[in-house]
């Protein structure tokens, strides 16, 4: 069942809220129960064989964290071993259902042979819920998590707002929530999840959803051979860009929104991606959780045993920046390394790979140039609005770019639109605008542009929604800054105080005016579902 | 937080509002012709929107007209042939054009049940085009855009429900309004026309070239994509099978089928053969002709208006040309009312005699041979030919 659906926001979540207010009135323990019963129906939507799959997983993940907890100070040995075989077996259910395929594929790649399992069905959310699981086991192993049950471990993993796509949260910012939450209906909880909810929808429904419509054609299109042009290449790149960020952005306030209906609050997973000024600042904006996640998890355990090895072997213990070959070592390897297996957990692709690889170089000359910056430019040089503005363009320029091969479905048509979006293919616009001639014709073929038979109407449409998109994205605050004084999400505070004065003037207020604008909005999403589409990220 | 609860009480009440009116708003403009509100002057009178939700708006247009005579196959008969024309006799009205653009055999089959279902038609005419019957051909089925199979599923909630409460309807309905003063509204007729304003107004916008070289690309598009398939000459036309229902249908209904080969530009069979299809081509023509005359019935009539003639062979608007208008064609597949015209006088009337002949098992073989030596000379219309037939081809011009 999608969020953006008709059965779930008129049949689905009202019938559930109404449980869990109606038993949470009685006893809290039936509501919280309810609330797992119906998160099983949630995920049950798709396909009941799902269930099937994850109950037996979370029953053999909370056994594993019992074992940790028992041993880790008695044993140490059994809690380290118990931990192992949890993240061993995390990976390998995910591995099986997400990549064995592929795997597949790259076997008949390198040795010719046919290895395709086509039976293998990839259960929905299972790269988030695993990432939640492995995070469980290693912080039950390291203390952070010293009580649970089963009830509330499963709560954890089937909590249906995050369940699917996130954010990927921790044992302990959620179940202390749940354990201090009224299970009631609460008037400002129920405010906040409309405005979050309702704002999401409109995103992904009307603005993800609209820009769709021009891209997808240009990169099926590249996928059946043509050969795209300057300006549709740049429509497809960047087109997919806002596609992807109001769809994420949009899923993410539609999760804090109806995680804030149960009294939960969320971690902030998307904060205006779009502003940021390095590459480094954008992963610190855009899908916060799986970064939190990474770092924590992968790259800095990396990090710290690779420091250790250098130290082992006699280097000084100095930092990253300090010689080419520390920041190769540990800086540039443990990046590309964390990245690289990013794509993979995004996609069981090629394609996939490769961005994630991309942006592992990316960071690592963002990293690079800080050190350069740090050692070599004065203070005053580095801060300035010009550097910064330079800064968020190259940002931009170089997420668009790598975001066209994680649309692609081969590196193949990757290319063809990167070849495009250089002139390679040459350039091209419509035919009309040279059937109107006057001076717009002689400035076209002055500049070398070729008339196409594409639609005129369309190409402008899809510059304009690409202009109006980008304005918004770049200019506007987004719906946790507008809602910063009522504490929307977990972490926002660092991110947006409350009562700071910036944009003060659409600062959300329980007011007649934000009841009906809210209404236009909620409208305006639940209108657009009309036709189905399902969130980006729901396929991870 | 104080004022919360009022919050959500006003933002709720905001909402219901909210839809109703736009409930109400659409179905007042009914930009779909779905709900069949009245058509009113300077309001909804055309309905600009409507063409891009054909088939949604013509399974419920035609439980209103109950037509007689129903014109069925893709965006060629809608543009094409009208229903309104003066030539109709008494005795077939009302007529109604159920063309969908992009429909091929299947569809029309469809749609054909559909109509006898919803209404007492005693005549049909079903225009069949050559690239609709290729293997590699994707009818525009699904996305709302297919004719149901079981006619008693209409009327379905969603067809209701989806023209009153989605944003695409109240854009449309605005847009309705909007477009009603436009030099020549787009429009899809109560009779299920779409008329000619479609092109008029890509015309207006893109220009006659681009209109014309958009076809050329759709049809080295379709034809590139049959090619890629290469399947055997038996298996080139998986759906031919629903023509053959289509006349066993109409035999057991005593409903009187024609069958149309709409006349194309010549630029058409020239890709034809450039893509070495020409015997596909042919093959195709073959099995119409046994199609029409294997079952025990009477022979059923297949008018063939393809091929090269006066009217085919016009020649085609230059790319940077402006506004050159053709006289006969829109793009290589969608020729003008005026000879959608002249086409519905051959059937009705007979006349005009030299253009349109009936196919046939017997003649079939003669005329195939002579489109071949057609299609021949054009390949050397630079050259001056002395045959009988580069000169009669030649004359076309």
């Amino acid at each position: 069942m999608l969020f953006n659906s008709v059965p779930f926001i008129f049949g689905f979540l009202p019938l559930v809220l109404a449980g869990f207010y109606t038993l949470g009135h009685w006893r809290r323990d039936w509501a919280i129960l309810w609330l797992i019963l119906a998160s099983l129906c949630f995920y049950a939507w798709w396909r009941p064989l799902n269930v099937l799959l994850i109950t037996p997983s979370i029953l053999i993940n909370y056994v594993l964290a019992r074992i940790i907890q028992h041993r880790v100070d008695e044993r140490p040995g059994i809690a380290r071993t118990a931990l192992i075989a949890g993240i061993v077996f995390n990976l390998c259910f995910l591995g099986y259902f997400k990549y064995i395929n592929f795997f597949g594929v790259v076997a008949g790649d390198v040795f010719g042979v046919n290895m395709v399992f086509a039976n293998v069905i990839l259960p929905l959310g299972i790269s988030f819920i695993t990432f939640q699981k492995i995070a469980f086991l290693v912080d039950v192993h390291s203390g952070r998590v010293t009580s649970f049950t089963l009830k509330d471990y499963a709560l954890f993993v089937l909590f249906f707002p995050q369940l699917v796509a996130g954010p990927i949260v921790h044992y302990r910012e959620m179940m202390p929530q749940f354990h201090a939450a009224p299970c009631r209906f609460h008037a400002d909880d129920m405010a906040i999840g409309i405005v979050l909810f309702f704002f999401g929808l409109f995103k992904k429904a009307v603005l993800a959803d609209s820009i769709a419509a021009y891209v997808s054609p240009l990169y099926a299109d590249a996928a059946h051979g043509a050969q795209i042009t300057l300006f549709h290449a740049w429509i497809a790149a960047i087109g997919f860009m806002l596609q992807i960020y109001y769809d994420f952005a949009g899923y993410s306030e539609m999760a804090l929104g109806l995680a804030r209906f149960f009294g939960v609050k969320l971690p902030v997973n998307f904060f205006s991606p779009l502003k940021a000024a390095s590459v480094i600042e954008f992963w610190q904006r855009w899908h916060m959780t799986l970064t939190r996640f990474l770092t924590a998890y992968l790259y800095n355990p990396m990090t710290l045993a690779l420091t250790r090895r250098r130290m082992a072997r006699g280097a000084p213990a100095s930092s990253a920046t300090s010689s080419p070959s520390a920041f190769i070592t540990l800086i540039a390897f443990p990046t590309i390394v964390t990245f690289a297996i990013c794509g993979m957990w995004h996609g069981a692709g090629y394609t996939y790979i490769v961005w994630g690889f991309i942006h592992g170089v990316l960071l690592t000359i963002n990293q690079g140039w800080r050190a350069l910056r740090r050692a070599y430019l004065p203070r005053r040089m580095v801060i300035g609005s010009p550097l910064r503005f330079v800064g968020r363009a190259l940002t931009f320029l170089s997420v668009v770019a790598a975001v066209v091969i994680f649309r692609a479905p081969t590196v193949g048509v990757a290319l063809v639109i990167w070849k495009g979006m250089i002139a390679i293919n040459g350039a091209t616009m419509p035919q009309g605008y040279f059937d109107h001639g006057g001076v717009l014709v002689w400035i076209l073929q002055t500049a070398h542009v070729r008339p196409d038979p594409s639609s005129g109407m369309l190409f402008i449409a899809a510059w304009l929604w690409i202009a109006g998109l980008l304005a918004v994205a770049w200019t506007m605050p987004n719906v946790l800054q507008i809602l910063r004084n009522y504490d929307p999400a977990l972490g926002i505070s660092a991110l947006a105080p409350p009562g700071e004065k910036q944009n003060n003037w659409l600062s959300w207020r329980p007011t007649t005016a934000w009841s009906v604008s809210m209404a236009v909005i909620a409208a305006a999403g639940i209108l657009s579902l009309g036709q189905l589409s399902e969130f980006l990220y729901w396929q991870f | 937080m104080a004022g919360t609860a009022r919050f959500c009480v006003k933002w709720l009440i905001a909402v219901v509002i909210l839809f109703a009116l736009i409930a109400v708003f659409n179905i007042a403009v009914d930009p779909y012709d779905v709900m069949g509100a009245p058509r009113i002057a300077g309001f909804n009178q055309f309905k600009v929107e409507a063409p891009y939700h054909t088939v949604l708006a013509k399974l419920y247009q035609i439980r209103r007209v109950q037509p007689t005579t129903v014109l069925f196959g893709s965006s060629v008969v809608n543009v094409g042939l009208d229903p309104k024309s003066p030539l109709w006799p008494a005795a077939m009205r009302p007529v109604y054009n159920f063309g969908v653009p992009a429909m091929g055999v299947q569809g029309n089959y469809q749609a054909l049940k559909y109509a006898a279902a919803e209404s007492a038609v005693r005549n049909a005419i079903v225009v069949i085009q050559f690239e609709t019957f290729l293997a590699s051909y994707r009818e525009a089925m699904g996305q709302g855009n297919d004719v149901p199979d079981d006619p008693a599923s209409v009327p379905r909630l969603d067809d209701f429900l989806l023209p009153m409460f989605t944003l695409s309807a109240l854009k449309d309905s605005v847009s309705t309004i909007v477009h009603q003063r436009d030099a020549n509204p787009i429009d899809l007729a109560p009779d299920g026309a779409i008329g000619e304003s479609v092109f008029r107004d890509a015309v207006a916008r893109d220009g006659e070239g681009t209109v014309f070289a958009r076809s050329e690309d759709l049809e080295r598009t379709e034809l590139g994509q049959f090619t890629a398939l290469h399947p055997p000459l038996s298996e080139a036309f998986p759906k031919i099978s629903y023509l053959r229902g289509i006349v066993e249908f109409c035999d057991a209904h005593s409903i009187a089928l024609t069958l149309v080969l709409p006349p194309a530009h010549e630029d058409e069979l020239r890709l034809i053969d450039q893509a070495g299809l020409w015997n596909v081509y042919e093959h195709w023509l073959r099995s119409l002709a046994t199609i029409v005359s294997g079952h025990h019935g009477a022979p059923t009539p297949l008018w063939d208006f393809g091929g090269y003639s006066h009217y085919t062979t016009e020649p085609l608007p230059v790319q940077n040309g402006g506004r050159t208008e053709t006289v006969w064609f829109w793009d290589i597949f969608h020729f003008k009312r005026k000879l959608g015209d002249l086409i519905m006088s051959r059937l009705l009337t007979g006349q005009p005699n030299d253009f349109g002949f009936l196919l046939t098992p017997e003649n079939a073989e003669i005329e195939l041979a002579r489109e071949r030596t057609e299609i021949d000379c054009s390949h050397s219309t630079s050259a001056p030919s002395t045959s009988e037939a580069c000169q009669r081809f030649s004359s076309h011009r």
